[in-house]
């Protein structure tokens, strides 16, 4: 298997049309994803992620619409593809399952139904009955459900079944924008192993978007940390979780109260995200920064390398003060 | 009116609610919840804790009295709410034990300020308010949960405001009317991870400060581990688990409260995966038989868990589980 | 539970005044969108046509035969004359009072019905339900044509008052039909659940929680009404159903029909009142589009002020 990556991401930027001017939702963004990799995306509602996913794969509608930069798709560029180009790629190459399956899936026709609908608009040419139970069976659920409507299965079976759709062509990626929040934890968690199984079986790549760190925190490799439209942390998984750069992913790694050890309080992140049509000057998040400097209101930090990870934030660039776990005053000076 | 302190704020005794459900001819019932026995006392959070399906939005709603039991009594301050029939009587209930809803986006009429549901509630349950005073009050609320500047935020519409900041205008609601209890259903399940520390912090803020009781409703035990003093588990209807928040985190005694810890989110402890992770859903009871409903998810069913319904039983200080394996100790008596 | 949707973060705004939502100003909405526009012009000159007749022709009893019969059109009478030496435009601009009223007050009775019926079924839910919902079924059924032929003849030619009775009798099923439908789709959303917990009482749910959020809802139903309204006016008044001797744009229509004013060169008598008809009509239907655009976002089209730019 090659070590090229099978996505490349370049400087994304994406920009809604609204009466007051355009807004960029995502400015900036750099990804690669390596063939079979799991990459988790996170970040508070608001701040791009699922606007970012939705330009990667080709399904912006405006207003919203890609203002520059690249998707490079297994060597093609996806940015200015035609809707014909496209459609080859789509579901064969790459998949999308949705935020919840209520919505995306049809109410009115059965689970099989929605699969013949897919296998025949993407020109398969495999037995029908024999690929739908297949991958019903790959997701755990019995293949007498396929005659079943949406509404007669269990929340969890229903993202499930969401996830046999993305499968029916075995795609090399397949995109996930938050398919677990519409469900309790245990089904939350039931699903990620799920996936990782999957993952691991069949080989596709993943981009797993959500708002709670915990789900990818134990399936992912590498991670990207987004706040108001840029990513401010990049990094192997690990590496981010226990030696987390910038004070943003510190504090979204904060805000999950432990069930064991001492019962501490927690401050969560005070204040809200920013309005994109006026973001804050220098670092967007330098108004909710527990460490914030007199600098960081004034130069926009880049991201800058930090061990396994690159962090955009001024204490991280190179020449500052080491890089301490704790949050301390400055004590360098920037070079 | 001076009340003893002893008396538990609410107590419901064998509660139960079942549905029925099929068409006009089918006799099945759905059993939503049945047998529970909850207390609560003034000054002190609670949480319930369950997946979907376990029956606990039923017990909101039962003590919110949008249904009425099916048997069973629930107590409040020791006056069974069956007896309350004036409207006087309900009206001062509800301002007693209001309700807070899960849905950010749906529990605020978007047609109006956010001031409605506050000044509705003021004029209908603070009735020795005047106009002026009305408003002084809804300022106060809505600093207490931590909107600022107060004459502000109640002047917007729902829309104008994040998820977070709706929820906490739902909870500034409920603290208008001086309420004793708050019933909290999943307050924060639909918010993002890192708004919820803030709304936990309102609650327990509302405790300490304003007296107020929660019943917090919930499927994350983290989260009821940071808020709540006491904790009762549920499963397909029953509490089968029941007693002080960090003894049963330390001593779990019910195979389901184990497995609802394992699935905690914790991005900084190692995963627990078994091989077998579990699959199951909570079951619709419908029209059930003998046994104990957790029997074909659980990892150390025994025979006896087909035959016999297992009821709650003391097996530590006020703790109490309904499991034959674990109260495989104890005399054969029926303890509560 | 239900999907987490994605919020947008609102920061706080300073100020007191808050930015109130779409639909709160109805005249703002209606200048930014090109159909309603159209619309409210059309509709104002009607407006005016009725109120000051006298603004636009010199005639002032437009039903006197003051002059030569079947005329064409001059500079002295810009339609024309009828058959009996009436002048057509100053019949036109004159029986816009009638139509207009019509329109307006049956469109009025009606929506008051749907709102009350339809509403009322859909939060009472149950037997209540059901027995509004058979009455609204019954009356959505009925051919309303042959209906309107029945009553119109029973009760005698003639009155305005009868034409707006039957015109509400038979306008009013089809948007309670639509208010029940959107407030059960309504009736368990947390607010109104929130309201009950309260301890409202129901009639003040209905009134104060459910119709506000009605209120796109039963405007485009009243617009539907009064193009209901004024159409079949139209028509019933030229099948001689109406007043014969009054002056609007139906009896212009049966008069014209039975002079063959077609066939006799008329064309101005014979098509004109047609044309505003339709006019008055349009302009209902594209206030219509207004109202869907204001209340549903989704719908308004997107002005688009650059290309999409993409890197090569």
């Amino acid at each position: 298997m090659s070590n090229a990556p099978i996505l490349e991401v370049r400087d994304l930027r994406v920009e809604y049309d609204t009466p007051r001017g355009p807004v960029g939702a995502v400015d900036g963004v750099n990804l690669d994803v390596l063939p079979g990799e799991f990459v988790g995306v996170v970040g508070e509602s608001g701040c791009g992620k699922s606007t970012m996913l939705f330009a990667i794969a080709q399904l912006l509608s405006p207003p919203a619409s890609i203002a520059g930069g690249s998707v490079v798709f297994k060597g093609q560029s996806m940015v200015g593809m035609t809707e014909k180009t496209l459609a080859a790629l789509r579901w064969r190459d790459y998949s999308v399952v949705m935020q919840s399956a209520m919505n995306a899936l049809n109410p009115v026709t059965s689970i099989g139904a929605q699969f013949r609908d897919v296998l025949r608009a993407h020109g398969s040419k495999e037995d029908i009955p024999q690929r739908s139970a297949e991958v019903m069976r790959l997701v755990g659920i019995d293949p007498v459900h396929l005659k079943s409507y949406p509404h007669q299965l269990s929340g969890g079976m229903r993202q499930r079944a969401m996830i046999a759709m993305a499968l029916l062509f075995t795609p090399d990626l397949v995109i996930m924008d938050e398919p677990t929040s519409a469900l309790d934890v245990v089904a939350q968690r039931s699903l990620m192993v799920q996936i990782k199984e999957l993952q691991q079986q069949l080989g596709f790549a993943v981009i797993f978007v959500t708002h709670d760190m915990s789900l990818v925190s134990h399936f992912s490799e590498q991670l990207l940390v987004m706040y108001a439209g840029k990513v401010v942390e990049i990094g192997k998984t690990r590496s981010v979780f226990d030696t987390p750069a910038h004070p943003y992913s510190r504090g979204l790694l904060d805000a999950f109260p432990s069930i064991r050890g001492p019962r501490v309080e927690l401050l969560g992140i005070p204040g809200s995200p920013p309005d994109l049509a006026k973001p804050p000057t220098g670092c967007r998040f330098h108004p909710r920064c527990p460490v914030v400097m007199p600098e960081c209101s004034t130069v926009e930090p880049e991201l800058y390398q930090v061990e396994n990870a690159r962090s955009r934030c001024l204490r991280s660039s190179p020449g500052f003060a080491v890089r301490t776990e704790a949050p301390q005053p400055s004590e360098g000076v920037i070079a | 009116m001076t009340v003893d302190p002893s008396v538990p704020l609410i107590e419901t005794r064998g509660l139960s609610r079942h549905f029925k459900i099929g068409g006009g001819f089918s006799r099945r019932t759905l059993h939503a919840v049945d047998d529970a026995d909850i207390v609560i006392y003034r000054k002190e959070i609670v949480a319930l804790a369950g997946e979907s399906g376990s029956g606990k939005s039923t017990v909101a709603r039962l003590l919110a009295r949008v249904y009425k039991p099916t048997s069973g009594e629930i107590l409040y301050q020791g006056r069974s709410l069956a007896d309350i029939t004036s409207r006087k009587e309900s009206l001062a209930y509800r301002s007693d034990v209001p309700m807070v809803f899960q849905d950010p986006f749906s529990s605020l009429n978007p047609a109006y300020r956010v001031s409605h549901g506050i000044m509705r509630g003021l004029k209908l349950h603070r009735t020795e308010l005047t106009a002026a005073q009305r408003l002084e009050e809804a300022e106060r609320v809505v600093e207490a949960v931590g909107l600022t500047p107060a004459a502000d935020i109640l002047w917007r519409y729902p829309h104008e405001l994040s998820g977070g900041q709706r929820q906490r205008i739902g909870f500034a609601q409920a603290l208008a009317y001086r309420p004793k209890l708050i019933l909290a259903d999943e307050p924060v399940s639909m918010l993002d991870v890192s708004i919820r520390i803030g709304l936990l912090n309102v609650m327990a803020k509302m405790r300490e400060e304003e007296g107020v009781s929660f019943l917090y409703i919930t499927h994350d035990l983290a989260s009821a581990r940071y808020v709540a003093d006491r904790l009762m588990v549920m499963y397909a209807g029953n509490v089968v688990e029941s007693g002080p928040m960090e003894d049963i985190l330390a001593r779990p005694k019910h195979p389901y409260t184990q497995l609802l810890l394992d699935t905690v989110p914790d991005p900084r402890a190692p995963l627990s995966v078994t091989s077998e992770t579990d699959r199951g859903e909570p079951p619709k009871v419908i029209d059930p038989t003998p046994g104990c409903r957790f029997r074909f998810r659980c990892p150390v069913v025994v025979d006896e868990c087909h035959q016999v319904t297992p009821t709650l039983r003391l097996l530590g200080p006020d703790h109490t589980a309904a499991c034959h394996v674990a109260t495989a100790d104890l005399p054969d008596d029926a303890a509560h | 539970m239900t999907a987490i949707m994605v919020d947008k973060a609102v920061t706080p705004t300073s100020g007191r005044a808050p930015k109130g939502r779409p639909g709160g100003s109805l005249l703002t909405a209606i200048r930014t969108n090109r159909k309603a526009m159209v619309g409210f012009v059309i509709f104002v000159f009607f407006c005016v046509a009725a109120a000051v007749p006298q603004l636009f022709t010199s005639v002032r009893d437009p039903q006197l035969r003051a002059f030569d019969v079947s005329l064409g059109s001059s500079r002295e009478h810009l339609l024309g004359t009828t058959a009996f030496g009436q002048d057509v435009f100053a019949q036109l601009i004159y029986g816009t009072r009638q139509s207009l009223v019509i329109a307006l007050v049956a469109g009025v009775f009606a929506t008051a019905l749907s709102v009350l019926i339809g509403v009322s079924a859909g939060y009472l839910g149950g037997v209540g339900d059901g027995i509004l919902s058979l009455i609204t079924d019954v009356f959505l059924v009925i051919p309303t044509f042959p209906l309107i032929i029945v009553l119109a003849t029973y009760a005698g030619k003639g009155s305005l008052g009868v034409v707006i009775i039957v015109l509400v009798i038979t306008g009013w099923s089809y948007g309670a039909r639509q208010l029940r439908s959107q407030t059960l789709s309504l009736r368990n959303r947390d607010f109104l659940e929130s309201a009950r917990v309260r301890g409202e009482r129901r009639s003040y749910i209905i009134l104060v929680e459910v119709l506000p959020t009605l209120t796109s809802l039963i405007l485009a139903s009243f617009l539907g009404a009064a193009l209901y309204a004024v159409l079949t006016a139209a028509g019933l008044q030229f099948l001689g159903l109406g007043d014969p001797s009054s002056a609007s744009w139906g009896t212009m229509l049966y008069w014209s029909q039975s002079q063959s004013a077609l066939q006799t060169d008329q064309v101005w008598w014979a098509i004109a009142p047609g044309l505003c008809v339709a006019l008055l009509g349009a302009s209902f239907a594209l206030l219509n589009y207004a109202f869907d655009e204001i209340s549903n976002p989704a719908l308004r089209p997107v002005r688009r002020t650059r290309v999409k730019r993409t890197h090569p």
